[in-house]
């Protein structure tokens, strides 16, 4: 081993260990700050009867016993073994699965079960680690995993030999030697059945290896024949896998094995009358819920619990990463693909279920890390490597001659930037520098006067310059005076508040799901008119444009106003045609539905409008290239006319994005619930001091986080297109 | 590309129907709740037919009986409004434009994302800070004060102006990139500075993308109103949009027909507009094709 190596190994022996260290140390103080929380009673009581048995000698009870039998034993199995040397406790009662959480549970039997549960939450971290260590700290530091591993749950055991599953089947493909390779597979077929033996769900983990399994050999054991034997040659192998995995699970089941088929039959059958039951549906929760728990931090616990509330960087990160992620560890990426599929499918939303794909989702924002951070590195790399003959031969230019010719572009283009430039300055730079200090302070109807009199800008450029200690945030302070309150509302925002039903982060969520689905479908709808049109020799195509650009004539709230008609739940034409009430405003799909119909109205006309003028754009004489070679139609669309209206294309994007990201007006009129809600009408409802709070201050910082949010989503489709670009125009 | 033949010709009217229906349904219920003399504040019920056929609610939106402004007083300040602050948008917008597209200088990324600030955010979070800018100007400029500045068709432009202003760069750089560099190029050869190259030869072969992003900033001054009616208070500088918000603030009470009606109104004069503005989409496609 050259230093180099070993200096490298050393490097990454102390990134694990920092993981571990984070990872412990956050989840330990979870264990000792959390509240006790739903169904910690239910798991300890598990456990507690189980280790009661082994306490009088009888192990028996892991037959007889499974209390919440639902779920399979092996998390509470382990609860009981840890719990078993201890003192005993007076037994915690039976209560139905719906009950509060318990006022008081015994010690140390608490700590003692959430103890274990974070060594094993630490344990998978730490795992990760070894594939990433980037992504084993977000692991660590991700505060739903951190959350629903301190705490007698049952998520930290599955999760763990999940990850141990797909971390052995990663290690059986770097193998060469069959015997070796078999012996892998088959530790990973053992890790997949105790991750089942903890929870069904974790299961997903062991899909995904199979999945993965059949793209690797689909090529070498299928070589193009398609019959029988070759597809029972490919598939026999991940059969016989996943039987491994199931008699695994089996053993790993004690429950079990007096009634195997009558137990697990109950068991299951249990999950699908509860993901239909009124505790599961009264939640009001959208099917996109996953993404809203991931795209906030936890949103209950007091400041302090966690040591960093990031989860919403760790959610972006990782969709950066993911075509990474999808090229360097397929199987995690299939692994968080059907985990995800799964989540958003399952009508059961509880918030723990997201462990299932925390692991991939943390590896994916290790990848999103290294790709946003390469333009530093290669600055880095740059700075430190000794230059190379050549260049020692013809010297680089300096910095300042660097700065000398950005300063003599900038002369050349200044005469064409000045005169937008300054009254961007003015008009909109102002307004929102504002808008930033207006988010520092506490400016509420209360004290408006004093606020509009220059008091936000004197709390806020003190607090800025260090002049202000800022105070927190009270809805009810007294003063009439504006308070400089420094970042907690931008922070609680990042972090996702709990608000009302749901948190901010539902919010957040939505405005991102709404923005990509109804641009996507007015963009699909718009091309798909303009194309029709642009052939030549169709009739009264002029006639039909100034038919089809009306909606976008008629003002968004007019629109708004025609769709309630139609759409409207006891009187609209919807409700007309079903013969009765439609609803649709207490359903968030309902809600998504209806708004993307008026949505796809309002706004397809100007994707036809801009495709025409990129198709106008394209010289016909191309097309007429293409069909001589004998391009079909939809070839010549695909290859040609496509990449063509790729720019402008690529701009309207970008504009109408941002249009629907703030749309209002609609949202405004048609008056869906909190869950269908946009910043632009959340903030709107709480700066209205009519119907709402008069919170300008809140209202400013969830415009300053939409405006940040903006900016990446932006720079980052930039980098996606100008990528997209150059591979069009070579 | 061949001629289409009979099916096909069917076949794309068809489609072109369906979508055509698509198109007109909210529109044909705006229709019919303008024209249904039964209906009083919220419409009751869904008919395919007016209840009791009448044209006074367009009557009563056209000439406004005991207002300050009828139908073309606020027609005039709209279109006041929308076409200066289209063409600054245009102006202000197509050097920058230009600039983002073809030349070369520093920060020219961080630029393009950052001029977009200023549309991040829908009119309404701004109202605030603008209006206590434009109170600052009044403040330190008296003559604006005396002028009634914040208070004026010109105040609005300027506003509107700066909305539609990123729009519009942003749409003309991706059609100036869409022209081919080597026919600029060619003028350069031919003796032309960069600003003749621009107006003789880029100018016009991104024409049909410029008529577009000048169409939407036409609208977004046209169908604005939240903005002007913090920054107007004169009956006589009232702009169509203006009254249409206050016929829908009121929701339940307001009168849905008569707010129907006037949208209706509303909306001729810029489907006039786009059919004008067709024919020189048209033209400009004529002059990219002379060209190649």
């Amino acid at each position: 081993m050259d230093r180099l190596t070993v200096a490298r190994r050393l490097v990454t022996a102390s990134a694990i260990l920092l993981v571990a260290i984070v990872a412990l140390g956050g989840r330990l103080l979870a264990v000792n700050v959390l509240p006790i929380d739903y169904d910690e009673d239910d798991y300890l009581r598990a456990g507690q009867q189980y280790a009661m048995g082994l306490q009088a000698g009888d192990v028996g009870v892991l037959l007889r016993e499974n209390y919440r039998s639902e779920h399979p034993p092996l998390s509470k199995i382990i609860t009981g073994v840890v719990l078993a040397p201890l003192p005993p406790a007076p037994e915690i009662p039976d209560r139905p699965t719906t009950a509060e959480p318990a006022q008081s549970l015994p010690e140390p039997l608490l700590t003692a079960a959430r103890t274990t549960q974070a060594v094993f939450g630490a344990a998978t971290a730490v795992l990760l680690a070894f594939v990433s260590p980037i992504g084993g700290l977000y692991l660590a530091l991700h505060t739903w995993s951190v959350k629903y591993t301190s705490q007698v749950m049952l998520e930290a055991v599955p999760a763990f030999f999940a990850l141990l599953a797909v971390v052995l089947a990663s290690r059986a493909w770097r193998t060469v030697l069959p015997g070796r390779r078999r012996a892998w597979l088959v530790a990973a077929g053992v890790a997949f059945g105790m991750a089942c033996a903890g929870k069904y769900l974790y299961g997903v983990a062991g899909l995904a290896i199979a999945v993965d399994w059949l793209l690797r050999t689909r090529t070498t054991t299928m070589d193009g024949r398609r019959s029988a034997a070759a597809l029972g040659r490919w598939a026999l192998p991940v059969v016989a896998w996943l039987a491994l995995g199931f008699v695994a699970f089996v053993a790993a089941d004690p429950y079990l094995w007096p009634d195997p088929v009558g137990r697990l039959g109950a068991s299951i059958a249990y999950h699908g009358g509860y993901a239909t039951s009124a505790a599961v549906s009264d939640t009001g929760w959208p099917s996109w819920q996953p993404l809203v728990w991931l795209m906030g931090s936890v949103p209950w616990h007091d400041p302090g619990t966690f040591l960093v509330t990031a989860d919403l960087f760790i959610t972006g990160l990782a969709v950066v990463g993911l075509r990474q992620l999808w090229r360097e560890h397929r199987v995690f990426a299939l692994w968080l693909g059907i985990g995800f599929a799964f989540l958003l499918v399952w009508p059961t939303k509880w918030p723990q279920y997201v462990l299932v794909i925390s692991a991939p989702l943390s590896l994916a924002a290790g990848m999103g890390t290294a790709i946003v951070l390469e333009p530093v590195r290669r600055w880095l790399r740059g700075l430190r490597r000794a230059p190379t003959p050549s260049e020692i031969a013809r010297p680089t230019p300096t910095p300042r001659r660097g700065i000398r010719r950005g300063a003599r572009d900038l002369r050349h283009a200044a005469p064409w930037l000045l005169p937008g430039a300054i009254g961007f300055a003015l008009l909109a730079l102002v307004p929102i520098v504002y808008e930033f200090f207006m988010s520092l302070t506490d400016l509420r109807i209360k004290n408006i006067r004093d606020g509009l009199q220059g008091g936000v800008i004197r709390e806020a450029v003190g607090g800025l310059a260090g002049q202000i200690q800022a105070v927190p945030f009270d809805f009810d302070r007294a003063t009439n005076q504006v308070q400089y309150v420094g970042t907690e509302l931008l922070n609680g925002f990042q972090a996702g508040l709990w608000f009302g039903p749901n948190s901010t982060a539902a919010v957040i969520t939505f405005s991102i799901l709404w923005m990509v689905s109804s641009v996507a479908l007015q963009a699909v709808v718009g091309i798909a008119v303009a194309l029709v049109l642009e052939r030549p020799g169709v009739r009264f195509a002029n006639a039909w444009r100034v038919l089809f650009i009306l909606p976008w004539a008629i003002p968004e709230a007019v629109g708004a106003i025609a769709w309630m008609d139609i759409a409207h739940p006891q009187q609209g034409l919807f409700s007309q045609l079903v013969g009765g009430d439609v609803p649709w405003q207490g359903s968030p799909e309902l809600s998504l539905l209806v708004l993307l119909l008026a949505g796809t109205w309002m706004g397809w006309p100007l994707w036809m409008l801009v495709a025409t003028a990129g198709l106008r754009t394209i010289p016909r004489s191309i097309h007429e290239a293409a069909s001589i070679e004998g391009a079909g139609r939809w070839r010549t669309f695909a290859s040609v006319t496509l990449p063509l209206l790729l720019p402008l294309l690529g701009a309207a994007f970008v504009v109408r994005g941002v249009a629907a990201f703030n749309q209002f007006y609609l949202f405004w009129i048609l008056g869906p619930g909190f869950q269908t809600q946009t910043l632009a009408t959340f903030s709107y409802s709480l700066f209205n001091s009519g119907s709402g709070p008069g919170l300008f201050a809140v209202s400013a910082a969830i415009n300053i986080v939409t405006l940040v949010a903006l900016v990446i989503l932006v720079a980052w489709f930039l980098r996606w297109r100008s990528r997209a670009e150059r591979v069009a125009f070579q | 590309m061949g001629r289409l033949t009979r099916r096909g010709h069917l076949g794309r009217q068809l489609f072109l129907v369906v979508v055509g229906a698509f198109v007109l349904l909210p529109v044909w219920v705006l229709i019919l709740v303008a024209t249904d003399g039964s209906i009083v504040g919220y419409p009751s019920g869904f008919h395919p037919f007016p209840v009791a056929p009448t044209l006074d609610r367009f009557r009563d939106a056209f000439f406004r009986p005991g207002a300050v402004l009828d139908y073309w007083g606020l027609l005039r300040n709209s279109l006041i409004v929308s076409v200066s602050s289209a063409v600054a948008a245009l102006l202000l917008g197509a050097t920058m434009a230009y600039a983002f597209a073809r030349l070369r200088f520093p920060g020219k990324d961080v630029g393009l994302v950052g001029i977009l600030l200023g549309v991040f955010l829908p009119p309404v979070a701004l109202a605030v800070p603008l209006f206590l800018l434009f109170n600052s100007f009044e403040r330190n400029i008296p003559a604006l004060k005396e002028w009634g500045f914040r208070d004026s068709l010109l105040a609005l432009s300027i506003l509107y102006a700066s909305f539609g202003m990123p729009v519009c760069l942003w749409l003309m750089r991706a059609a100036f990139r869409a022209v081919p560099e080597e026919l600029e190029e060619a003028a350069f050869v031919d003796g032309a500075t960069r600003f003749t190259a621009f107006r003789r030869v880029t100018l016009p072969l991104a024409m049909p993308s410029i008529l577009v992003a000048a169409l939407i900033a036409f609208l977004l001054a046209y169908t604005e109103f939240a903005l002007a009616w913090l920054f107007i208070s004169t009956n006589e500088n009232v702009t169509l949009a203006m009254i249409l918000a206050e016929a829908t603030t009121g929701f339940y009470t307001s009168n849905w027909s008569a707010t129907a009606a006037y949208a209706l109104l509303m909306a001729i004069p810029v489907v006039v507009v786009f059919i004008l503005l067709q024919r020189a989409l048209l033209q400009g496609a004529l002059a990219a094709s002379d060209a190649d």
